[in-house]
């Protein structure tokens, strides 16, 4: 009994500090997205974006030359240019540098995988015959859209008869293959998983009964469960990778939250600017904050709430000693103090939550 | 229960664990990538420090809005504050012992508040208080509590303003200085020059001299109550030194040629001078105990205003050695000569070395007009303050931040009037004195 009584007592505990996460964290949920601030800040963003899904831009060569495997399947473009190897140091586009997962379905980048990053080539022939049988009937759970499908039967019917020899190795073999080409691959695209869940369907579907195609798959959901994990823990990491896509753009961008975690050069600077601009109008200091040679410069941290207002003081980072510097000292924090809330895009809160060190340096006001 | 036990614990285990697995899961589900974000404001607003300066809490009415007017005066003639108007507070601090009402402070942007009360001892002694309240953090920043005989209730606003300042700025103040100066008075062609002194902020002028001989370039002693100029025996002009309390004066050296252009020595022992002999003019240095003089510079033209650095190692003056005047300095002891005026047509004299030690203040003459300016002792970052039709000889505030010059403007009825003006340029104004005034003098602080 007391057992019992612990282990509810210890569920229910456990129950309540979930609920309360979860509560707090659907708190900064509702905010979400004002639209004019949003449409201001999306755009220059999703001008990055759009640059990086464009074939012609030359970065987008770089990078994908770069970083074979991951970019290519991200973006069309990768496809062409499979092997030159330019060992550019580019432009600083890290954050992209992750697979975006969730992309929706482009058949290109699925044929493109295999081909080149593939060391195992145990796909390329499945999808076909399943696709043109899953398009007829609906069951398939996973399958994003029709297009890929369709591309995908195309090509993979005249492979699929060839192997179907290797088809038949069915699920196991298929798995095994999936799972090789994840660990191979950082890549864990949607597509893939489709294919794969297709691929088994094709097994399946050698004894050419759609009801137990469809059984199969309800029966084994185990199959696309696991590919899933497999392409979420990859790309769990980054959320980001929808938002690179280049038909993805404008407020939809970003995490299901409505948070685009991705800080790109751009945004950052137009954080930046907006901040600055804040602040420079609330710092104040009295005529040429000492006139010496001796500049204090001083910097500060600090953290915000989503509307904007200062959570906590003001932390130090950095700052000299002496009483010149104290009074600079002070003066950062009440510009600080005096300007929030400070007026930033609430959708992109993740970004501008923390401020991690901002320097107030006076040199170029006095001289 | 034996059997049932074992069921209950993997069932509640289980539970347990799949809570505690939940909870993980959200945790990290629920962990944002946060990106941090980091900047620099390199531009800010140039503006004084709004400040409310509300009257001081006395038995006597009258002398607590005074005290509070010549805080208020100082701060605002710095041109680093903005006191604000009195009219527009929300509150009168009643107890100088309690936080003010920060909001109500906060209502009308003053940065700071200062509350003060004075009232008159058993001995019969002015004793005022007061506290300064940072508004925006309520935090108390200075308090301080001074006693005074009555007469001097200025000297007790100064000294607070002078706190406030340092405070508030990080420099050191200056309001409790005098400005010795040549009180000019009569017409244009026929002025009659006296020494007189007054309160920084040009309360309590007293005349020194009477207008008999002609004085010029007064010039205080660092370290004591005690002046050095140059007047007019007969035709020639001699260097002389007055104690301001005895206001007794004395000769300096026994020079046959003329002497001019004292300066004292960061520890007020020594005099540098220029002393004339025939065409040439030289730097001399006369050690005030012993009477012993050396000559410091060898020239075949004109060397003088010299002026040591706050180190007293080294000595800037002015020389016509290269044909205008320029800039130079030399160690103490006239080696290591070197110029430091920029090459070009501008002309360069009355060098003044900053208390700091960081800059040099000068006079210089180009195209016709004269400004006054300050550069560094490498001769580098020259940066003009003022110019006019006539600007002369800078002097420079204890804390080496303010300078006063004096200017002259163009027309018959005009006449030299005092200036003040912040390094940086700012907050040019006129200093209020009872007539035309020339030469002026800082003294360093007087405690």
């Amino acid at each position: 009994m007391r057992l019992g009584l612990t282990c509810s007592l210890l569920m229910h505990l456990s129950l309540l500090v979930w609920a309360i996460f979860s509560i707090q964290q659907t708190v900064s949920l509702p905010v979400p997205e004002t639209v004019t601030i949003s449409v201001a800040l999306v755009t220059p963003s999703d001008i990055t974006r759009m640059k990086q899904g464009d074939e012609n831009t030359k970065n987008l060569e770089s990078k994908a030359a770069e970083k074979p495997s991951d970019q290519q399947s991200q973006k069309e473009a990768a496809k062409p240019i499979p092997p030159p190897p330019k060992p550019q140091a580019a432009l600083p586009p890290p954050p992209e540098a992750e697979p975006p997962k969730p992309e929706p379905a482009k058949p290109e980048p699925v044929k493109s995988e295999p081909v080149k990053s593939e060391p195992v080539k145990p796909e390329p022939p499945k999808p076909d015959p399943i696709a043109e049988k899953l398009a007829e009937p609906p069951p398939p759970e996973p399958t994003p859209g029709p297009t890929p499908e369709q591309l995908a039967a195309e090509k993979a019917k005249a492979e699929a008869e060839a192997k179907a020899a290797e088809a038949k190795a069915k699920a196991d073999a298929e798995r095994k293959r999936r799972e090789a080409e994840a660990k191979a691959k950082a890549e864990a695209d949607r597509k893939r998983k489709i294919a794969d869940a297709k691929a088994k369907a094709d097994a399946e579907k050698r004894k050419f009964d759609l009801d137990k195609l469809a059984k199969a798959i309800d029966e084994s959901p185990e199959d696309p469960r696991a590919l899933l994990d497999k392409s979420n823990k990859p790309t769990g990491a980054r959320p980001q990778g929808d938002s690179r896509t280049a038909t993805n753009t404008g407020p939809s961008a970003g995490t299901r939250d409505g948070r685009d975690t991705v800080l790109s050069a751009r945004e950052a600077d137009l954080l930046r600017g907006m901040l600055n601009s804040q602040l420079a109008r609330c710092w104040r200091l009295p005529a040429g904050g000492g006139g010496g040679t001796t500049v204090p410069v001083v910097t500060l941290a600090w953290n915000l709430r989503p509307d904007g207002s200062l959570e906590g003081e003001p932390r130090v980072v950095q700052s000299g000693a002496g009483p010149l510097s104290q009074v600079a000292t002070e003066a950062a924090i009440r510009a600080v103090k005096t300007c929030q809330p400070f007026q930033l895009p609430p959708d992109r809160y993740a970004n501008w939550r923390q401020i991690t060190d901002w320097a107030f340096d006076p040199s170029k006001m006095i001289q | 229960m034996s059997q049932l036990t074992p069921m209950t614990i993997t069932r509640a285990t289980a539970f347990a664990v799949i809570a505690v697995a939940a909870v993980a899961a959200n945790l990290l589900a629920s962990a944002p990538v946060r990106a941090q974000l980091s900047g620099s404001t390199t531009q800010g607003q140039i503006a004084p420090i709004p400040i409310a300066i509300p009257v001081f809490i006395s038995d006597d009415p009258k002398l607590g809005a005074d005290i509070a007017g010549v805080i208020a005066g100082n701060l605002g003639r710095s041109g680093l504050f903005k006191p604000l108007d009195p009219a527009s507070y929300l509150d009168r601090p009643g107890d100088v012992n309690q936080a003010p009402n920060f909001p109500n402070w906060r209502a009308i942007q003053a940065d700071a508040v200062n509350v003060g009360r004075v009232s008159r001892g058993p001995d019969g002694r002015l004793v005022a208080e007061f506290r300064l309240w940072d508004v925006v953090n309520g935090q108390q920043k200075a308090g301080q509590r001074f006693a005074t005989q009555p007469q001097n209730w200025r000297r007790i606003a100064h000294q607070i303003s002078d706190v406030i300042y340092e405070r508030m700025t990080g420099e050191k103040g200056y309001f409790d200085t005098r400005i010795v100066f040549v009180d000019e008075t009569g017409p244009k062609d026929k002025r009659t020059k006296r020494l007189a002194i007054m309160d920084q902020d040009g309360a309590n002028v007293r005349l020194l001299s009477q207008g008999k001989d002609l004085v010029l370039t007064p010039r205080f002693n660092p370290v004591s109550q005690e002046i050095t100029f140059m007047a007019y025996q007969g035709e020639k002009p001699k260097v002389y030194i007055m104690n301001l309390d005895t206001q007794q004066r004395q000769q300096v050296g026994d020079f046959p040629g003329e002497t001019f252009a004292p300066r004292y020595s960061p520890d007020g022992s020594r005099l540098v001078m220029s002393v004339s002999a025939g065409a040439t003019t030289a730097i001399y240095e006369v050690d005030l105990r012993s009477r012993q003089y050396r000559q410091l510079t060898q020239t075949n033209g004109l060397d003088t205003s010299p002026c040591y650095s706050p180190d007293g190692r080294q000595i800037v003056f002015e020389s016509d050695r290269e044909g205008t005047q320029q800039l130079y300095i030399m160690n103490a002891d006239g080696s290591g000569l070197r110029r430091i005026s920029p090459v070009g047509d501008g002309r360069y004299s009355t060098p003044v070395w900053s208390p700091r030690g960081d800059y040099i203040a000068f006079t210089k003459t180009q195209g016709g007009r004269f400004m006054i300016g300050v550069l560094k002792p490498d001769g580098s970052g020259e940066r003009i303050l003022s110019s006019g039709f006539h600007a002369e000889g800078p002097t420079w505030a204890p804390n080496g931040r303010v300078l006063m010059f004096f200017s002259e403007g163009q027309g018959a009825g005009s006449g030299p009037k005092i200036k003040s003006v912040d390094i940086t340029g700012y907050a040019e104004q006129t200093v209020a004195t009872p007539s035309f005034a020339s030469d002026p003098a800082w003294s360093p602080l007087l405690n």
